[in-house]
């Protein structure tokens, strides 16, 4: 590992550390900060409602953390899969698949928080995810433009979009106003137990990915010759979509369809850090992400929560996203 | 030695290359044929691609396709006509991709390993390309990074399908004299597919015709090209 690389892993820690206890502190409730630091200790402070809060805030940023590493992650997987630099959970439809689990789930009258909400929106999500993800694997075996493909993913969220539509038909007012919020994305409002089953299901896929070393390296050189370095392609591409589908819907079922972070951020590190070496991109792009994935949230927070997290992660997204598409037939694989 | 028995490569059911009994030690060894005869569906086959095939395709006795994957990337590197890198990728580094066979699950590079890199870089004299993007390069700089990627691989058998294809023929004779070289150097099965005649008699030890469904080995005595030329009839 270079040492460049070490310290912006080092410099990512140390801003997500920061951010985390930025938000800790800030906020529409005045805490002293001897307080916070107080029950972050596990102290009693003078007013009952302040742990609360502070454990609210605690679990939002790191719910932002996770969700802004998982998506990057998720993207960055595959990026190199489609050999595309403008792939990700987003515009390949696998968050919208997501959407549209969660979508039948939540207007369908069942909440996050109902008995066995969590599971069955989960459930939803994955399935809504995962069979996307295998429809576009399937696909990509026939269509070798990757600007095809993408196009396909585009129509994905478009046509899913439309099923929601339509599904808004049967849906009360109640049950539609709480699937238009959950769209605009939010690290808010998870319990503990939300939490942990968000975390297990974006740390454990992340660990299986540590197995995609190699693969993704090779992929890097195209699956002919990824083959040839013995890369086996088709336990490879079931791996892929697992963990990459894991994530996205995961972190989609608790923070609703977050945008951009999961194309945006892997373009930024490939161009600050030149390893090819996933062993390296995967913790840093996890790193990276996390860090975007909170300080969108702080703007957020800062606007006092008007903002919706879509139109922040938009704001910063698409300017690197247009950045990429003018330096794309420079320095990338022909489209 | 890659040894083929009554081997019939089919596509879909209908045969396309048969041969009863052949054997290819080290050397150069050109498979030429026109389009469709089955050249890169030839090579596809001995790299376990296509697995579509009857009769027996063994290296060093062993039949290929029951040979692990990684363990095959350890007997066979290949160099397509092209080749395309996903991103901003030093030379260094898609040279160092022909060691992934070697190297544990967070591919690391051991000492040996720049050891055999460094060696590569001497023979193919690319001491100046290390530091520059690959998708930089001019097509013949890449091809001859791609030769050098395949040779970090450190494999007995090297194959290549129309290595030359998108090279002028400054580079193309570049790209086949830096065969030879390893060819004199290294003692290695290297069987490529081309559509040049010019260079067969210059650097070639054998020549696989393929024609009509059948591999036919031109002989030594009479000129490679003469013979190739003569057999489509283009000269008499």
């Amino acid at each position: 590992m270079a040492k460049a690389d070490k310290i912006f892993g080092i410099l990512l820690m140390l801003a997500i550390t920061l951010l985390v206890f930025v938000n800790l502190i800030i906020g529409e409730a005045e805490i002293p900060n001897s307080a916070i630091f107080a029950i972050l200790g596990g102290d009693a402070s003078d007013n009952p409602v302040w742990p609360y809060i502070v454990e609210n805030r605690l679990h939002r940023s790191i719910t932002a953390v996770l969700a802004g590493g998982g998506l990057a992650v998720s993207g960055l997987i595959l990026q190199v899969f489609f050999r595309n630099p403008l792939a990700g959970p987003g515009v390949l439809g696998v968050t919208s698949g997501a959407s549209l689990g969660v979508g039948v789930v939540i207007l369908g009258g069942i909440s996050l928080s109902a008995q066995y909400g969590a599971w069955l929106h989960i459930v939803a999500g994955l399935i809504g995810a995962l069979s996307v993800l295998a429809l576009l694997m399937f696909l990509s075996q026939f269509i070798r433009s990757a600007i095809t493909l993408l196009v396909i993913g585009l129509m994905l969220v478009f046509l899913t979009s439309a099923i929601i539509d339509v599904l808004y038909l049967w849906a009360n007012e109640t049950n539609t106003r709480s699937f238009v919020v959950w769209g605009l994305g939010s690290y808010e409002g998870l319990s503990q137990l939300d939490l942990l089953s968000l975390a297990s299901f974006v740390i454990i896929p992340f660990a299986g990915a540590l197995f995609l070393v190699k693969p993704l390296n090779a992929l890097l050189l195209g699956p002919d010759y990824a083959a040839s370095v013995g890369t086996k392609l088709k336990q490879t591409r079931l791996l892929i979509i697992c963990i990459t589908g894991i994530i996205a819907a995961s972190i989609t079922v608790y923070c609703g369809p977050i945008s951009f972070i999961g194309i945006a951020v892997p373009q930024l590190v490939r161009r600050i850090i030149r390893t090819p070496n996933h062993a390296i991109l995967l913790p840093i792009v996890f790193l990276a992400g996390a860090f975007l994935g909170i300080s969108a949230d702080l703007i957020v927070r800062l606007t006092a929560n008007l903002l919706p997290l879509n139109t922040v992660t938009a704001l910063i997204g698409a300017p690197v996203i247009i950045w990429t598409i003018i330096k794309l037939n420079k320095s990338y694989a022909q489209v | 030695m890659l040894r083929f028995k009554d081997m019939d490569i089919q596509i879909n059911g209908r045969s396309l290359v048969r041969t009863k009994s052949m054997e290819l030690g080290s050397g150069i060894i050109a498979l030429v044929g026109s389009n469709g005869s089955g050249k890169s569906t030839f090579i596809r086959t001995i790299l376990g691609r296509h697995a579509e095939y009857k009769g027996e395709i063994s290296l060093f006795e062993e039949p290929i396709g029951s040979i692990d994957k990684n363990e095959l990337a350890k007997l066979i590197a290949v160099v397509f006509s092209q080749g395309n890198v996903f991103g901003d990728i030093k030379v260094r580094n898609v040279l160092g991709m022909g060691r992934l066979p070697y190297l544990n699950h967070f591919a690391q590079e051991k000492e040996k390993d720049i050891e055999i890199i460094d060696k590569v870089v001497g023979l193919l004299e690319l001491e100046n390309l290390l530091e520059k993007s690959f998708n930089h390069l001019s097509d013949g700089q890449r091809q001859l990074v791609m030769i050098g990627r395949a040779l970090v691989q450190d494999t007995p058998v090297i194959l290549l399908d129309e290595p030359g294809a998108f090279l002028d023929v400054v580079n193309k004779h570049k790209v086949m004299t830096a065969l030879r070289k390893i060819a004199n150097e290294q003692e290695k099965i290297i069987l490529f597919s081309t559509h040049s005649f010019t260079f067969l008699d210059e650097i070639c030890d054998r020549v696989l015709l393929i024609d009509k469904g059948g591999v036919k080995e031109l002989s030594p005595s009479v000129g490679f090209e003469n013979q190739v030329l003569t057999h489509f009839g283009i000269i008499e």
